[in-house]
């Protein structure tokens, strides 16, 4: 049961969970849980602080089940609740952070000193940062389903419903829009 | 994926996350989940739909609104009389390559040419004597107060008791009485037709029958009194279930003019070529004049 989702049966499983169907949001909750964990985890870099976003992510789907559209694809409504709550989160941080006169966010955002120019753990904070930033959102969701949870194209595709192609298309995207912010690094 | 360059494929193997921190267990967190949610366990789904409807839209992905419902209860009701044919038509037909014979209810006898059907009702021999047929058939038709109609593409052929012949395929049509009377009838006019005359397409004036044993096929003949080869080929297309080309232009349309003995292939086409002035070549299933 609590396995693979396919794309019909997603659908199907959608159409339940509209009508107040428990057993059909547990099959989506065992199937998406971790993905849109992962997903969260790459954008605030905490595992605790993810695991709330997570459960406060299908607590809202849950409550507005009844308002769900069963064509469009769960991971990307997941996807979208869950960055709302990440920016609520930033958000509330910035505000606690400005009294402190301090940047928050990430404290990566700065440009880099010399030395640390070819440390991979630095430009990997430094993409982690810009994907985040300044990805448009389709990008961004795809790109963390491939690169940070290791989904293969084909699956992203069925995951987010959409097709292999645009699939490639965004990835290569990403990558062009990170190459010209990471100029100075190369 | 297109081609990355050196800068992008570094951007794409150092974004690989390598040391993935492990999930918590699914089971933990759903129980988690189910903490912070008041009454989940209690829940309970308060839409209308039923125990079916939510099997029917497990498997189907249908979903019954009232919407569906109406549109099913149409679709029923629409497609109700051509079901009802479906289910009280009967269809005899002869397959290409094959002639039959049939004895219908009311005692009639129908002998169907090749690739040739006729189909009616079940109601047939109480209500009424209708027939539907494509192709060509001969009919000897027992006498009886109720008339026997055939319907064909090209009208409508009424008798009471006779014997005639009916020709309705795509190359034209023709009807040809041997005893008895018909009334041919379609659109625009209606022409009573008496024995020993044969009508075609245009219903203009009966024409004599001038040959015995009409119609041939029923005497394993074919009768070509200036036919053009086109057509000839048809019938012998049909009745031997071969293809027939005509890579020459010209013969296409020589008046073919003989009475042939079809219980032969080989024989029927050498008399063919001999009659059109061509030659021909066989191969088993499909022959070229040319």
């Amino acid at each position: 049961m609590h396995t693979v989702v396919k794309t019909d049966l997603e659908k199907t499983l959608l159409i339940r969970l509209k009508d107040g169907d428990k057993d059909a949001f547990k099959t989506l909750f065992y199937n998406y849980y971790n993905t849109v964990l992962g997903f969260v985890n790459y954008k605030v870099v905490d595992m605790d602080l993810a695991n709330d976003i997570t459960q406060e992510t299908f607590i809202r789907i849950w409550k507005s089940h009844p308002s769900i559209r069963p064509s469009k694809s769960f991971f990307s409504f997941a996807a979208r609740i869950s960055s709302n709550l990440c920016n609520d989160h930033f958000r509330h941080l910035n505000v606690r952070a400005k009294n402190k006169d301090r940047i928050a966010y990430s404290n990566y955002q700065g440009s880099p000193s010399p030395e640390l120019i070819n440390d991979e753990i630095e430009l990997k904070k430094r993409i982690n940062y810009l994907v985040n930033t300044v990805l448009p959102e389709k990008c961004q969701t795809i790109f963390i389903l491939s690169r940070i949870e290791h989904k293969k194209n084909k699956d992203i595709a069925q995951i987010l419903d959409i097709s292999i192609r645009t699939v490639e298309n965004q990835l290569y995207r990403s990558l062009k829009i990170l190459k010209k912010h990471l100029k100075e690094y190369f | 994926m297109k081609k990355l360059d050196k800068i992008e494929r570094i951007i794409w193997e150092t974004s690989f996350d390598n040391n993935i921190s492990k999930p918590p267990d699914i089971d933990k967190s759903w129980k988690n989940f189910k903490e912070k949610v008041d009454n989940f366990d209690n829940y309970y789904s308060y839409s209308k739909t039923s125990f079916y409807q939510n099997l029917l839209s497990y498997f189907f992905g249908i979903r019954l609104t009232s919407n569906s419902i109406i549109s099913f209860i149409l679709i029923l009701i629409i497609s109700a009389p051509v079901a009802y044919n479906f289910i009280n038509t009967k269809t005899l037909k002869a397959n290409r390559g094959c002639l039959e014979s049939f004895i219908l209810e009311d005692g009639s006898i129908v002998k169907l040419n090749s690739e040739s059907k006729i189909s009616y009702s079940s109601k047939f021999n109480q209500n009424n004597r209708d027939i539907k047929l494509t192709g060509e058939a001969y009919f000897e038709v027992s006498n009886n107060e109720m008339p026997f109609k055939v319907n064909t593409d090209y009208g409508i052929i009424k008798v009471l008791g006779t014997s005639f012949n009916v020709r309705a395929r795509p190359d034209g049509f023709e009807v040809g009485v041997i005893s008895g009377n018909v009334i041919v009838e379609n659109k625009n006019q209606s022409i009573n037709l008496k024995s020993g005359q044969k009508i075609d397409l245009n219903l203009s004036t009966p024409k004599k029958l001038n040959y015995q044993n009409y119609p041939g096929w029923k005497y394993e003949t074919l009768v070509c009194d200036g036919i053009p080869l086109l057509k000839v080929s048809g019938e012998i297309e049909r009745l031997f279930d071969i293809s027939i080309k005509i890579s020459n232009n010209q013969i296409e349309n020589t008046k073919i003019s003989g009475i042939l003995q079809t219980t032969n292939l080989q024989t029927v086409l050498s008399s063919i070529s001999l009659l059109a002035q061509c030659q021909f070549k066989f191969d088993g299933e499909t022959c070229t004049f040319f």
